[in-house]
């Protein structure tokens, strides 16, 4: 098994050309089927299967074995807690499951931290986005709103092909009703219609925006802030608007690839940016960049902290409770992305500037409030304070990217 | 639902089918152009390194005389006394096509050769070694990719007949590029495998569409180098060819030139690269070591490929700035080791054409910057090389030793006088 697996080509996700002239032919049976109403459940496991094989033969083989590995223990965890959760509802049995299903990824995250740098071998690339998914079942089984699920559709649900490796994040429900029934000719036409612009406008941001901004602006100003060195040059500032601009264009492009597959497949995978670059508030920002993931965390981190923080009274006024929650849902995604301290600090600068930018909102109002009841009209909102807006909140995200980025480290310590 | 899908997919289709046709009726063996080849020959872009359609029609061209000049970032010390220059404004019986730029160590310049070896094939060439490439990590190759194109990989794999040397670079590649399309066939020739009937043919088909798309996307891929860089300086050479002309000319353009630095090094390229953070350069290479490198392997695959294709290399290794030298802290003595080391490995397999510049890095205006050749330096190098291409020259005699493409010789430390009798 091993051997032939190894000697299988390896194909990731939205690699090049080739990849969609395969991947568009093997959906042809499946296009055809929507069309008319069926959806061929057997042909589209094994579709799914052999372009999730393909994602990890050759030299990422180990990685197979790791994602069968995980689907079984999540499989486990998720059956044994629904077991459980229909006779009792006891915290500590919700939040061993919880740490359960996370210890994988956290195994993974912390490995190559005392490893050298080296990947553990149970990691697989999409585990963290399969981790998302399982914690939020879990959750929505607790509150009772997710019951009597059977193995076969939540196996589906969790290795969906299209967003196996990089989401977008999907939610059961939501998924599962879109699979149960496929959608009528006329949707699933403009579904067709609007997977089709999506690939070329993936196909523009990833493999010419992306790629040109990388090659001409991002590698040369690299190149340029290494050789002058020093704590700060300005080639440093050109890396971090390049940077953030072509991680936008990449991963905008891939989620494009994503959601075109999915809709293919009659599924509406929920979209993941909308011109975050015009956020006008950094709240409004993550509004618009990795949706999907900022709405996990929104739903799954910030409001059950908001709840549980309020239920026990931890503190009197709710605008700390609210700064609270921010930190910790913002440090928790640094962690997440990884432990380094430039991660970390990402989280914590955006944890940072939600609060202010709350406060100032809060300030805002109640100037406002007192300006009304002195007969004065309200401060200013026109076409010049919204471009402020948004050119802070800009230049604070791109800064936020460069610390992203880890290039600062390098700069640091080359 | 028909006239919709259409709506849907017709654009696409038809996109797509248009691209196909343009690209398939390109012509991968154009006629010769001068005008096109002599702007690619001084092109010095990654697109001509990587265009096998573009050195094959100058190299090729069978009324202009263009000599393959591989080198790396030298190319683009485009003063008045570079071999493009003179060669064009002496009108020379050759033109240099040159080949390479930063970063283009011999790995990169091996791949390059893959699609040209029918044009090397008993003809004369220059190949310019920087010492430079000869770092302890040459391994890293991190500036492979912006060289390498999958045409080189293809064409290497179709000239490829098992050999040591075939092995090697296979191998190399496998290490640089383990995620590339090509590792799977590269994997096999490194085992010493031979190919399926498949492979080949996917070779061969993957080889067809790639040239022609080199040669629909060559039409665009020349610079204005030629006509910004080359020609004006070429017309304000002074006329006839006199070396002592030349020579004082060279050192007063440079005197001019390297005004604002004590290295005698040229002023733009000490503004932009040095001025800001030259306190931090004074001793920084103190610990600059080219005598034990990977890189002594890829640079015998070059060997056995000029070998193979029997080719009459003139080898030139340049000097560094001496100014510039003492006041980082290089260790010339490491520095003529190394040189050593490469002479050695040159004339031991009969490669016995090599200008050794090495150590002129004191002469007054001999280099243009750290470690590029400029103004006098140039009009030595030229000295050498156009010997070399317009008198008759012996026909080489090369025996290849495949000892030189072990891990023993990258890392063997030359001794004082060493004879390399181990190597014999």
């Amino acid at each position: 098994m091993t051997q032939w697996l190894e000697n299988l080509p390896n194909w990731q996700p939205y690699g090049d050309p080739t990849y969609f002239g395969y991947l568009l032919l093997g959906l042809i049976p499946i296009v055809i089927g929507l069309l008319y109403g069926r959806r061929f459940q057997v042909y589209e496991a094994l579709f799914s299967f052999t372009f999730i094989l393909l994602m990890f033969s050759g030299s990422k083989w180990v990685q197979f074995y790791a994602l069968i590995g995980y689907i079984v223990w999540q499989l486990m965890l998720i059956f044994g807690y629904q077991h459980y959760r229909k006779k009792a509802d006891q915290g500590w049995v919700f939040y061993s499951a919880i740490f359960l299903s996370i210890l994988p990824l956290i195994l993974v995250k912390i490995h190559p931290v005392f490893n050298h740098g080296k990947m553990s071998i149970i990691g697989f690339l999409g585990i963290s986005y399969l981790t998302f998914k399982v914690v939020a079942m879990l959750m929505e089984m607790r509150d009772d709103v997710l019951k009597d699920l059977r193995v076969w559709p939540v196996t589906r649900f969790l290795l969906f092909m299209p967003t196996l490796s990089s989401g977008p994040i999907d939610r059961y429900r939501r998924f599962e009703a879109d699979y149960t029934t496929a959608p009528e000719r006329s949707v699933y036409l403009d579904y067709l219609q609007s997977a089709t612009w999506n690939i070329m406008l993936g196909f523009f941001y990833k493999f010419i925006v992306a790629y040109y901004i990388n090659l001409y602006l991002l590698i040369p100003f690299k190149h340029a802030a290494l050789s002058q060195g020093g704590l700060f040059n300005l080639p440093t500032i050109g890396v971090m608007y390049a940077y953030g601009f072509y991680l936008f264009f990449d991963f905008a492009g891939y989620s494009l690839f994503a959601i075109a597959i999915s809709k293919f497949m009659g599924i509406n995978t929920p979209i993941n940016f909308n011109k975050p670059f015009l956020a006008k508030n950094l709240k409004e920002f993550w509004n618009r960049w990795h949706m999907t993931l900022s709405f996990w965390f929104r739903d799954y981190v910030f409001m059950r902290f908001v709840l549980m923080m309020t239920r026990h009274k931890v503190f009197k006024n709710r605008n700390v409770t609210a700064g609270v929650a921010y930190m910790v849902n913002m440090l928790l995604m640094g962690f997440w992305h990884g432990l380094t301290w430039f991660y970390i600090l990402y989280g914590f600068l955006h944890a940072l500037g939600l609060i202010v930018n709350d406060w100032w909102l809060r300030q805002k109002k109640q100037k406002n409030r007192a300006r009304k009841k002195a007969g004065l009209e309200p401060l200013p909102s026109n076409w010049f304070t919204n471009a402020v807006a948004i050119f802070i909140t800009f230049n604070f995200t791109m800064f936020t990217f460069l610390v992203f980025s880890g290039f600062l480290n390098q700069l640091w310590h080359h | 639902m028909r006239k919709r899908l259409w709506l849907i997919f017709g654009p696409v289709i038809c996109a797509v089918a248009l691209i196909l046709i343009t690209i398939l009726l390109a012509n991968p063996n154009p006629k010769s152009n001068y005008d096109v080849e002599k702007k690619a020959a001084v092109a010095t872009t990654p697109q001509v390194f990587k265009s096998g359609v573009l050195k094959r029609q100058a190299l090729s061209d069978s009324d202009h005389r263009f000599v393959p000049f591989f080198g790396s970032s030298e190319w683009k010390r485009m003063d008045s006394m570079h071999p493009s220059v003179l060669a064009e404004g002496y009108q020379r019986s050759y033109r240099p096509f040159l080949i390479g730029q930063a970063g283009a160590t011999s790995l990169a310049q091996y791949f390059g050769m893959q699609q040209i070896t029918d044009q090397l094939q008993d003809k004369q060439a220059v190949f310019v070694i920087s010492p430079q490439w000869f770092v302890k990590d040459a391994q890293k190759q991190k500036a492979l990719p912006m060289f390498y194109s999958k045409a080189q990989g293809l064409d290497f794999l179709q000239n490829q007949t098992g050999t040591d040397a075939d092995r090697y670079v296979a191998r190399r590649f496998v290490q640089v590029n383990p995620k590339d399309s090509l590792t799977g066939m590269m994997t096999k020739v490194a085992d010493g495998k031979t190919l399926s009937k498949t492979d080949n043919a996917k070779i061969k088909s993957y080889l067809h569409v790639s040239n022609k798309e080199d040669a629909f996307f060559s039409t665009w891929k020349t610079a204005d180098t030629y006509d910004k860089k080359i020609a004006p300086k070429a017309e304000k050479l002074p006329q006839p060819y006199n070396q002592k002309v030349l020579s004082q000319l060279a050192t007063k353009t440079a005197q001019k030139d390297t005004s604002n630095n004590p290295y005698h090094i040229k002023n733009s390229f000490y503004t932009k690269r040095i001025k800001s953070h030259e306190a931090k350069l004074a001793g920084s290479q103190k610990n600059f070591n080219y005598v034990q490198s990977r890189e002594y392997n890829d640079f015998q695959a070059v060997l056995n490929q000029f070998a193979e294709s029997n080719t009459d290399v003139m080898f030139v290794i340049p000097p560094v700035n001496k100014k510039w030298a003492e006041y980082t802290g290089l260790n010339e003595q490491m520095y003529q080791k190394s040189v050593e080391k490469m002479k050695f490995q040159l004339s031991s397999q009969g490669f016995n054409q090599v200008a050794d510049l090495s150590k002129n890095g004191n002469k007054p205006y001999y280099m243009e910057d750290t470690v590029h050749l400029g103004w006098n330096g140039w009009l030595n190098f030229d000295q050498h090389v156009n010997r070399f291409l317009t008198t008759k020259q012996k026909a080489p005699n090369y025996k290849i030793n495949n000892q030189f493409l072990d891990n023993q010789w990258a890392m063997y430390e030359p001794k004082a006088k060493d004879d390399f009798s181990k190597f014999k």
